[in-house]
């Protein structure tokens, strides 16, 4: 039981963490590999708040959110933007070399120890008898529900959100039609960066702040965003909460350390079984 | 030469072709019409294996192909080519073509071994790709990279390069589209003089004018279905194929 | 004497990284696959390579040369594999899949225990000729080997390009369905290259165990695939010297700066702003150069195998018709 618990937390803030990163896929058309650093600034930038400045954690987790939010569209705007043009494998590439810039700030300005956000253990929530999970936990639960209504609002009523899908599917028709593409990406940029942010802050949340964090995870999206096919948001989100619970649930046959190991195996299942992932409409 | 009997491609319910029926004949120029979207090039892509078809058999040169691989086909001697020819960008014109004949050094550790056989061969390609290219006037870029021709050039480039392969026969996906009115003569020259040398087409053209001006028979294709066929005359004076192109337009 | 040591040191490590970009360039910028595991054959090959070399119980003690050897057949095989299963695959979805075997191999080699010794690994391995140059002087010999290497890989590589076969790989780096459309087997030929270009990164590895004389798991990390990468990028894809050029390079920036003498409490500093410096210069060559330092460079065919010195080609009039018929059959 407390395995699939643990599953569904992990799932939950891996549908944070990909979503946004699935969205810059559909809408740019490449692998953004500096997503995992956005979760790296995200967890470190409410450190900063919580711990150096001494502001309350649900201050200093807004704070950091909206910090690398903005911090996400300036990267943008000054790295990506302007090598549009020259194609995929530059913006890739260019993602990767911004990857290393991050991260090196980073170190330079932590240094190696490893830290934590010093919360109190929360009191566990009681059910059936059984302790069940803690309102931390529930909290981050809570948040990532939260996320995904909020964006699936976003994304079906709103006019910003209709254009995003427009523009998913065909970027240059969605510009014939008045769809000012420009604005509309500069709003992809931030809710992006600012849900790696959140997804940052509540992996720090479960564990320790490391150096590592944004290259470890960035695997995991990348396979999770793959597993849900192609910058499919709904299909993310599933493969989000599958990857999740099957790495937490096999713990409990092979040994824990093997954890990222079935993600990955998962990933090459699917792929070779259904190339396009798991949704029905794949790249073509 | 070349039979169709029955095709049909469905692709997630919608039925791009249906129970299509052609035929063509050795030494023919056969002209494959129809608005946007009528499964034209569906078709092209199932002649030439690169997609399964659902249903119906394709016959080539008397045998059975429905089964085989798309390089199978070539090795028969059906060459198909694209609509939007970008060929190899980055490659030159002779290389665009000295690499179509299957050579001996394509493996990996054969220029290592027979090096001087491999070179010998690399000539008399050499010697094939220069004359073509002389004949359709390309001889003088001949060492220029495929990108900075044009579109023009680039539609014979594609013909060069499938001629390369020895084709028996041609499906020609959109030639004059693009090309204008004193390089689509030209086209229309060599299409004309390859027939004349025993080459087989069948081709897909937006301009009709073209198509009539080439061609000894046409099918006209809409909606994934075969609704006339006949000689340029038969097809010109067709009711329904006039009012496919009107409503369509 | 420190700083030769030190120099010949640097000089290894970056006759490592070109020869894992060589190898790299084969498949990568030659066929233009999306390749992230490049890490992944490096490991399989290093591991290899200890377990049969080491003593009993744990290896097998086999000599050095057949260490080399055995090396490249098992990553081969292994490889084979590996591509076997995702080559089907385009561009990202490759590139995840490649990426996500390597992750595993690294997993694995951290706590397979009975095989790879975990995450302790094995130390203090032998390394070739050991027993003949003495100790102060082998960095300088071992560097003068790597590049003794580094240029046979450069040559052979270079000739690959220069080949039928290298014109057929870039064929399909540009344009697959057009390649499939003049009757080639692109699958095969994938896989054969990836397999000759995961088998150099496997005899790559061993020179990595030779250098660093232990192995463990932690020395595989995806950073290795991403900073060969960034080599390949900076030097220029699909070009050897570019490959070469792009790994000297990025080692002479991410390792030079440990020579300079720092307090202690800067080195973490210093460790950030190797990182930094690697990744602004990565992000500015490919706004400015985005063929990267020395682009792929177009050779002539006539020029590659002389065919101006062919009779047969050079008269210009009387061999006009019987080569254009010839070409019109």
């Amino acid at each position: 039981m407390d395995y699939i618990i643990y599953g569904i937390i992990t799932g939950c803030i891996l549908i944070i963490a990909s979503i946004g990163f699935s969205m810059v896929w559909k809408t740019e058309n490449f692998l953004n590999i500096a997503h995992g650093q956005m979760l790296l600034i995200g967890a470190y930038m409410a450190y900063l708040f919580k711990s150096v400045l001494n502001f309350p954690f649900a201050l200093s987790m807004i704070c950091s959110v909206i910090a690398t939010a903005v911090l996400g569209l300036l990267f943008a705007k000054v790295f990506y933007f302007p090598v549009r043009k020259s194609g995929i494998l530059v913006l890739l590439f260019t993602s990767i070399g911004l990857s290393w810039v991050i991260y090196g700030v980073v170190q330079a300005i932590v240094g190696p120890q490893i830290r934590t956000f010093g919360l109190e253990t929360s009191n566990m929530i009681e059910l059936f008898g059984r302790q069940l999970l803690s309102y931390q936990e529930l909290l981050i639960i809570l948040i990532s529900i939260v996320c995904v209504i909020v964006l699936h609002f976003i994304l079906t009523k709103t006019k910003n959100g209709k254009g995003f899908r427009a523009m998913a599917e065909n970027r240059d028709l969605a510009q014939i039609r008045g769809i000012n593409s420009k604005k509309l990406s500069d709003y992809v940029w931030l809710i992006s960066s600012g849900l790696a942010g959140l997804a940052g802050i509540l992996l720090a949340m479960t564990g320790t702040l490391n150096m590592e964090l944004g290259w470890q995870q960035i695997l995991i999206i990348m396979s999770v965003v793959i597993v849900g096919g192609m910058g499919n948001l709904y299909g993310t989100m599933l493969a989000a909460l599958i990857i999740g619970l099957s790495m937490d649930v096999s713990t409990m046959i092979v040994p824990t350390s093997y954890r990222t190991a079935i993600a990955f195996v998962i990933v090459i299942l699917v792929l070779l079984i259904r190339p396009q992932g798991l949704s029905k409409r794949g790249a073509h | 030469m070349l039979q169709v009997k029955g095709l049909s491609k469905n692709f997630g319910g919608v039925q791009a072709v249906k129970d299509v029926t052609l035929e063509v004949n050795q030494g023919e120029i056969v002209g494959l019409i129809g608005p946007n979207g009528a499964g034209k090039t569906t078709l092209f892509n199932m002649i030439s294996l690169f997609l399964p078809s659902n249903s119906g058999q394709i016959t080539f040169l008397n045998e059975k192909i429905d089964t085989a691989t798309p390089d199978g086909v070539v090795e028969k001697g059906l060459l198909r080519t694209f609509q939007t020819p970008v060929g190899f960008p980055k490659l030159s014109l002779l290389e665009n073509l000295m690499v179509v004949p299957p050579n001996e050094g394509e493996g990996i550790f054969s220029i290592f071994l027979f090096r001087k056989k491999i070179i010998q061969r690399e000539q008399e390609h050499y010697a094939k790709v220069c004359g073509l290219l002389r004949q359709f006037n390309l001889f003088d870029k001949r060492n220029e990279l495929a990108e900075n021709l044009s579109a023009a050039e680039l539609k014979l480039l594609e013909l060069c390069r499938q001629l390369m392969a020895s084709p028996k026969i041609m499906l020609l996906d959109e030639p004059a589209s693009g090309v204008n009115p004193v390089m689509l003569d030209k086209m229309v020259q060599h299409i004309l003089r390859l027939r004349s040398e025993g080459m087989t087409f069948l081709v897909i053209d937006h301009n009709l004018g073209f198509i009539y001006r080439i061609c000894d028979r046409i099918y006209c294709l809409a909606n994934g279905e075969l609704i006339a066929s006949g000689t340029p005359e038969e097809i010109s004076n067709n009711e329904q194929v006039k009012s496919v192109y009107l409503g369509a337009s | 004497m420190e700083i030769l040591v030190f120099l010949s040191g640097l000089i290894a490590l970056g006759g490592i990284y070109a020869m894992l970009a060589v190898a790299l360039n084969v498949n990568g910028g030659l066929l233009g696959l999306w390749d992230l595991g490049v890490v992944g054959y490096f490991a399989v090959g290093a591991y290899s390579y200890t377990l049969l070399t080491i003593d009993a119980p744990e290896g097998l003690g086999l000599p050095m040369i057949a260490g080399v050897i055995g090396a490249a057949v098992i990553t081969g095989l292994l490889s084979l594999f590996i591509g076997y299963t995702s080559l089907r695959l385009q561009n990202e979805y490759l590139l995840i899949t490649t990426f996500a075997f390597a992750e595993i191999i690294r997993i694995i080699a951290g706590n397979e225990e009975w095989l790879t010794n975990g995450n302790i690994g094995f130390f203090g391995l032998d390394k070739p000729f050991q027993d003949i140059i003495p100790g102060s002087n082998y960095m300088l010999f071992f560097s003068g080997l790597v590049l003794l290497t580094l240029v046979l890989f450069y040559i052979f590589a270079q000739r690959l390009a220069d080949s039928p076969m290298g014109r057929y790989m870039r064929a399909i780096r540009e344009n697959e369905l057009v390649t499939q459309s003049i009757g080639k087997k692109i699958f095969s030929t994938k896989l054969k290259v990836f397999v000759l270009s995961s088998s150099m990164v496997g005899i790559v590895g061993c020179f990595y165990v030779w250098y660093m004389s232990i192995i463990a798991p932690n020395m595989f990390t995806s950073t290795i695939t991403f900073t060969v990468w960034t080599a390949l990028v900076l030097g220029g894809i699909g070009n050897n010297r570019g490959a070469v050029m792009g790994a000297f390079v990025l080692i002479l920036v991410q390792e030079g700066t440990r020579f300079i003498p720092v307090a202690a409490e800067y080195s973490v500093v210093l460790a950030g702003l190797r990182q930094f410096i690697s990744g602004m210069m990565l992000i500015l060559v490919l706004r400015f150069l985005p063929q990267g330092l020395i682009a792929e460079k177009f050779k002539s065919v006539e020029k590659l195998f002389k065919f101006h010195h062919n009779s047969l080609i050079l008269e210009p009039k009387g061999v006009r018709e019987n080569v254009a018929s010839q070409g019109a059959e």
